[in-house]
């Protein structure tokens, strides 16, 4: 590995757990999501330190240039972290199908209790006008005498 | 000739979105045929006037902030039947594609033998279908007719007919996380076989739909078989646990 190649990884290593923290910090980036990106930030770290780790890794696997290897390492990264948040979709979906459903089904009870409640206050209050007419009648009769 | 009472114990359930060309056709029609039973439409996150004309017709509405899909709205609409108690639900497109007229001939065809699901064909003889079929959407329903067949050894002529009634045992299922929201066909009726429940099929009458809109149009017909196999696939694969099945 080139020095420049060095410090151009180091670079990435140390700014990807600042970059995630911050996320976390400003609440852009849940914890449980933060933690993959962390490991992710820990094996370029550990092979930057141990490059021949890297070398031994690459002949195991039977890859000439250890260039590959990287490559091989961030395409899994990737279609790991890309199936999991697939996973996630989906039980977001369901949870917000369902939660859409018992509000859509709740909001209709409502409207009929509260047609209800109106059927059931009507004659109440029909009585409770009657009442006060009545009273005002005897009321403006008294006045009269 | 259905009484009052006995149309009670149903509820037609219409799934809508963005139908305010149909939607108040349709509910006029399943009035006359099916006076003294509840219909609850669902509309699933309308742009346009449906949930306006909806609401002037005096019946059930229960109604999706956004869409959700079809298979979503009939799901609530299930969900309705399950909490009032009712002992039958139709479901029903609200493009006006289906004849309210054969909804006696469905209920008649549940309360015989002891069957869970009826499916309305337009395929079967004596049924009336007032529109073409095209080529790739035929073939499509003969590949889940054929596999329906293979797996249940019930011959069924239109897989993918959303004219259905479901007594209480079925719509068990339907409100369970099982049932597939966004495209719920065949997958539906090997579902149902898996849980013991018991389908057939009667004619029925179905018009073209008066926009020629449809769910498998263009490239969503691909995507449609490449699900449905999927979820067929899922289907046969899926355990069933023993105390799901005895719930229904």
């Amino acid at each position: 590995m080139t020095p420049r190649q060095r410090v151009v990884i180091t670079l990435i290593a140390i700014a990807i757990p600042i970059l995630v923290v911050e996320m976390v910090r400003r609440r852009k980036l849940r914890e449980e999501y933060a933690w993959i990106w962390l490991l992710a930030a820990a094996v370029i770290f550990v092979f930057l330190i141990r490059y021949d780790w890297l070398v031994y890794l690459s002949s195991a696997l039977g890859v000439v240039v250890v260039t590959s290897t990287v490559f091989l390492l961030a395409t899994l990264f990737f279609l790991i972290i890309g199936l999991e948040y697939a996973s996630h979709l989906s039980k977001l979906n369901d949870q917000i199908k369902n939660l859409t459903q018992t509000i859509a089904l709740l909001e209709e009870r409502q409207v009929r209790m509260e047609i209800k409640y109106k059927e059931l206050e009507m004659p109440h209050q029909l009585r409770t006008k009657g009442n006060i007419a009545e009273n005002e009648d005897i009321t403006n009769n008294g006045d009269n005498h | 000739m259905l009484n009052k009472h006995q149309w009670a114990e149903v509820l037609v359930v219409i799934p809508t979105y963005n139908e305010q060309q149909n939607i108040g056709r349709v509910i006029s029609e399943v009035k006359q045929v099916c006076s003294g039973s509840d219909i609850l439409v669902v509309d699933d996150g309308s742009t346009d006037n449906t949930i306006n004309i909806a609401k002037e017709m005096n019946i059930k509405i229960v109604r999706f902030p956004f869409n959700l899909g079809y298979g979503a709205a009939l799901q609530a609409g299930y969900k309705y039947a399950m909490h009032h108690d009712y002992r039958y639900v139709v479901q029903m497109d609200g493009d006006g594609q289906h004849d309210a007229k054969s909804i006696p001939t469905l209920l008649d065809a549940i309360k015989e033998d002891d069957i869970d699901l009826v499916i309305g064909s337009r395929f079967l003889f004596g049924s009336q279908l007032r529109y073409k079929i095209g080529f790739i959407r035929r073939l499509g329903m003969t590949l889940f007719g054929s596999i329906v067949f293979i797996v249940t050894r019930q011959k069924v002529s239109d897989p993918t007919s959303g004219f259905q009634i479901l007594n209480r045992r079925a719509f068990r299922l339907i409100v369970s996380d099982y049932f597939p929201t966004d495209y719920p066909d065949a997958d539906v009726l090997i579902m149902a076989h898996r849980f013991g429940l018991k389908f057939k099929e009667v004619p029925v009458t179905m018009y073209a739909n008066q926009e020629q809109r449809s769910m498998h149009n263009g490239l969503k017909t691909l995507y449609y078989i490449f699900k449905m196999l999927l979820a067929i696939l899922v289907t046969l694969l899926r355990k069933i646990p023993a105390l799901e099945r005895s719930i229904l």
